[in-house]
């Protein structure tokens, strides 16, 4: 749902205006210091947003037990209406609205694409080709180590004709490799209901460009926000060297545009490197579209052998792993590449109309020193400034949030952003509450709150539903 | 409607953290005048609060003592202006302090090596338990000695083996601030801890002296008499242990538990010194199925509460390669000052204060349906019949994240709040919460939260970047 885009072309307009706003009511975001706190101007969707949430249930018992997908939809006046009920939704789906608000879609725990329409709930399914074969033995990873990631998160071309299901399978990492993640991207035309593969020769990720265009990634995936290293310990002295030797094997990392929206045909390579684990795996993370384009971040992964502070290395069973985060690269919607001067260390959680990024702190900069961020609502432009954004002059926080907003004091004290989206002159956050954990299966407890964003009306609350993941266009 | 039935009215249907959350909006009015009704009951007036700050410079010398200075102030003082006076021989293995009543020193107990320890060779100095008293108006501290001027405790070595880890010392005060009680000081250091017997030593505070009480703890009762507790196991809430087979200390210790596993052990409580027959509390069980121990007892004015926690050794497959002991909550009892007693249930709160009514307050709780730390539960009060209430500022339940968070502590302090001592200023009303955070080098921080809800939470110290670890206590 983060990586949802809007249409482009209206945007684009509407983002021209909006700047213009902007720059006039509000000169600091023009390009004034960096700490000068950024506006939020209307946004440009007309009439009010549809907000789609998604809760897993549990069905049954004993061996009859399932977890269905319950499907709800907020009027904008805040009434929650059920839309409809799907199975093997798993324990994270996450939802994407269509352009013209009236389907949403989200990828099943079997690797199907779900397709709803909101006004009668009417269910079409997407399969698409060379999805993993789970073995029963090895619960749904199948022979070569794929399987389809739970929560797969989901996004629709600007025209809405085609929906992308990133990262919809998964290799099953090696304990060493947890921070260098592979993982495949399909693209389903929703008139045909044909969707490219997610077998051999799938893109890490497709992400839709204006006019007609995709931006086709290629290459790992990192897990890791922040600069800093780990050494994993491994069975024995065979398996480490065996890691060890994969050290010089080549891996390419590339950023492509297809002309096609499923991002298949010829493809115009802008940016392509290769690298290997000895020198630093380039890694790209978090895509995030926006009108302003695709903001990819990226790392650098080192693998060796642990050494201890004279630089020499451990003889013992054990390999280090080293990243470094990189300048993220940004895709424009015509496809040119540029690379952003800063280090991005966090993902954005939703984009403005103007094409600004939301991320979840303004200390977006890599850093390795332990513990959090000082969490509060900041913007990314094009160029790179990060700027705190401020409410009532205040910055706003998850505490503050979730306290002014009345939820419970526990939930507050572990909340964290998930996402936003700008509706009229609001902001519509999404909060988890990732508490202490402690269980097995500890669905997040998930909020959505309406800040106005004048500053003088107090945030107030929308939803909240344990486990429930959002969505708003 | 007295605040604990108000603790009562809550929707039960609901999650218990948003129980209070959920009071429709008829519900709240009822409460806002029920807790306008019950709040001077709630924080009764009684004698100013103070707050005793103790200054540490984390950045000082390793070989100098880390602390520096101790300061005295009323709760509603701006305790950043207020200058320290200098303290000397402090040792900096310190790990809690308990203020005596008003005008008294502030008692210290902790453990440390014996002598002087280089900071690469500290842990393997041997170590013995520290006491002593710090007087308010600056100058050399007054380390408390055995009976006959030696040594306070037998010498151990700590971290040779987890299962001779000492736990640090705790003190209570006597109703009278003439002497005090050092408990977990005089056990066999050899043994394990858990599997000892209770110990304390009294302290006179005008010869600095202490005399053994073993093999029980021993508690004053503000009514008179003593409270005295003795227990087969003692083990603190939340600790645990794995009882590996690798090293021949492990060995030895598992093949002593192994002997226990089958043995009843039981807390039993008993009420001396008093005229008329003694009371007595006990609960017992089996370690496979959750044996009770000793945890602590907490004085307050309405009598000593006594908790205990719940030690488990589920029976490991043949497979596992180690025994596993676990302790969590256990029951609790409360003798009152008149020299009776009341059983409470399962105790899964913290105790960081008392009221000058009596009433212990409390953080934490075990109404959780996931577990969680404190810092989003509401504080509440225990008072001697047992009942329990929320602490309220108007109709707010105060709660560490709500007070921090109000008080203008960014998110990254607030979300790791956790109250580590509370009291009541008798002059405003207000509760004075010391709260400290997992993630902060920079010490404690005070808030007062007013008992009405008319200003929110103001932070009495605030002193970013400043190079201190600073320790508090509200009495």
């Amino acid at each position: 749902m983060v990586t949802g885009t809007r249409p482009a072309p209206v945007l684009a307009a509407r983002a021209a205006v909006v700047a213009s706003v902007v720059l006039a009511a509000f000169p600091a975001a023009a390009g004034a210091s960096p700490s000068a706190p950024a506006a939020v101007t209307r946004a440009s969707t007309t009439g009010a947003p549809v907000v789609v949430r998604l809760v897993p249930e549990s069905r049954g018992r004993g061996k009859a037990q399932r977890i269905v997908t319950r499907i709800d939809a907020f009027s904008a006046g805040g009434v929650r209406r059920h839309v409809r009920t799907v199975r093997d939704g798993g324990l994270v789906p996450q939802p994407a609205v269509s352009p013209d608000r009236r389907r949403v879609a989200f990828a099943r725990a079997d690797g199907r694409i779900a397709i709803v329409t909101l006004r009668d709930g009417a269910l079409r399914l997407l399969r698409p080709p060379g999805l993993p074969r789970p073995r029963p033995e090895r619960g749904d990873v199948d022979r070569s180590r794929w399987a389809v990631a739970p929560g797969a998160g989901v996004s629709w071309s600007p025209d809405g004709r085609v929906v992308v299901a990133h990262a919809l399978v998964q290799r099953d990492p090696d304990r060493w490799a947890s921070t260098l993640g592979e993982v495949r991207s399909v693209a389903c035309t929703v008139a045909s209901g044909r969707c490219t593969t997610a077998g051999r020769g799938a893109p890490s990720d497709l992400l839709p460009l204006a006019g007609g265009r995709t931006l086709r990634l290629d290459g790992p995936s990192p897990s890791d926000d922040r600069d800093g290293g780990s050494s994993y310990q491994l069975d024995g002295v065979r398996q480490q060297r065996l890691v060890l030797a994969r050290r010089r094997d080549p891996v390419r990392t590339a950023a492509s545009v297809s002309a096609s929206p499923t991002g298949s045909g010829r493809l115009r390579v802008l940016r392509a490197i290769r690298s290997d684990a000895k020198a630093g795996i380039v890694a790209l993370g978090s895509r995030v579209s926006g009108p302003a384009g695709v903001l990819v971040r990226r790392n650098a992964t080192r693998l060796g052998p642990p050494r201890d502070q004279e630089g020499i290395p451990s003889s013992g069973p054990a390999i280090d792993l080293r990243s470094r985060v990189l300048a993220p690269w940004l895709v424009s919607p015509t496809g040119h590449l540029s690379t952003l001067p800063l280090r991005l260390a966090v993902t954005p959680i939703g984009t403005l109309p103007d094409g600004r990024w939301l991320v979840p702190t303004s200390e977006v900069r890599a850093s390795s020193r332990f513990g959090p961020p000082e969490p509060g609502l900041a913007t990314l432009d094009r160029r790179g400034r990060v700027r705190a954004l401020l409410v009532g002059g205040r910055p706003v926080t998850p505490v503050r949030l979730a306290l002014d907003a009345g939820l419970p004091d526990p939930f507050a004290a572990g909340a964290g952003f998930l996402a936003a989206w700008p509706a009229g002159d609001d902001l519509l956050v999404a909060l988890q509450d990732s508490g202490y954990g402690g269980t097995v299966f500890f669905l997040g407890d998930s909020a959505l709150v309406r800040i106005p964003l004048d500053g003088r009306t107090p945030p107030r609350l929308v939803d909240h539903e344990g486990g429930a993941s959002y969505d708003a266009r | 409607m007295t605040p604990a039935e108000f603790g009562t009215t809550d929707d039960r249907s609901r999650r218990p953290e948003d129980r209070w959350f959920r009071i429709d909006v008829r519900s709240r009015a009822l409460l806002a005048f029920a807790v306008v009704l019950a709040g001077g009951a709630v924080l009764a007036p009684a004698a100013p609060a103070e707050v005793v700050r103790i200054t540490s410079d984390p950045a000082a010398d390793s070989d100098a003592p880390d602390v520096v200075a101790i300061a005295a102030f009323p709760a509603t003082a701006d305790a950043g202006r207020i200058a320290g006076l200098p303290v000397a021989g402090l040792p900096d293995d310190v790990a809690t302090f308990e203020a005596a009543p008003p005008g008294g020193p502030v008692a210290y107990a902790g453990q440390g090596p014996t002598g002087p320890a280089p900071a690469d060779r500290f842990d393997d100095q041997p170590h013995r338990p520290l006491a002593g008293l710090v007087p308010l108006g600056g100058g050399p501290v007054v380390p408390f000695t055995g009976p006959t001027g030696g040594p306070l405790g037998r010498a151990f070595r700590p971290y040779s083996n987890a299962a001779n880890d000492q736990p640090d010392p705790w003190i209570t005060w006597a109703p009278d601030g003439a002497s005090l009680v050092l408990h977990a000081v005089g056990r066999d250091p050899r043994a394990d801890p858990w599997f000892a017997a209770p110990a304390s030593r009294r302290c006179v505070v005008a010869t600095a002296r202490c005399e053994p009480v073993a093999p029980r703890d021993v508690v004053d009762l503000p009514g008179g008499g003593t409270v005295q507790v003795d227990a087969g196991l003692t083990a603190p809430i939340g600790a645990n242990r794995s009882l590996g087979r690798d090293s021949a200390e492990s060995r030895v210790t598992t093949k002593r538990f192994r002997a226990r596993a089958g043995r009843r052990y039981a807390v039993t409580v008993r009420v001396a010194g008093r005229p008329g027959p003694a009371a007595t509390w006990t609960t017992s069980g089996v370690l496979r199925t959750g044996a009770p121990a000793y945890d602590r007892s907490y004085a307050s004015a309405a009598g000593v509460l006594v908790r205990t926690s719940r030690v488990r050794a589920p029976r490991s497959s043949g497979r596992d390669a180690y025994e596993s002991v676990g302790a969590d909550a256990g029951r609790a009892a409360i003798v009152r000052a008149d020299g009776t007693i009341r059983s409470l249930g399962r105790f899964g709160y913290e105790v960081v204060g008392t009221l000058p009514d009596g009433r212990w307050v409390l953080t934490g709780g075990s109404g959780e349906r996931f577990e969680r730390g404190p810092t989003g539960l509401p504080l509440s009060t225990l008072d001697a019949d047992g009942r329990i209430a929320p602490i309220t500022s108007g109709t707010r339940p105060v709660s560490p994240v709500w007070a921090a968070s109000t008080a203008g502590l960014p998110d990254s302090l607030s979300t790791t709040a956790k109250v580590e001592h509370a009291g009541v200023d008798g002059a405003t009303g207000l509760l004075v919460l010391v709260l400290r955070f997992s993630d902060d080098d920079g010490g404690g921080r005070v808030v007062a939260v007013t008992p009405d809800g008319s200003a929110p939470p103001r932070l009495l110290r605030d002193a970013p970047g400043r190079p201190s670890d600073d320790d508090y206590v509200v009495r």
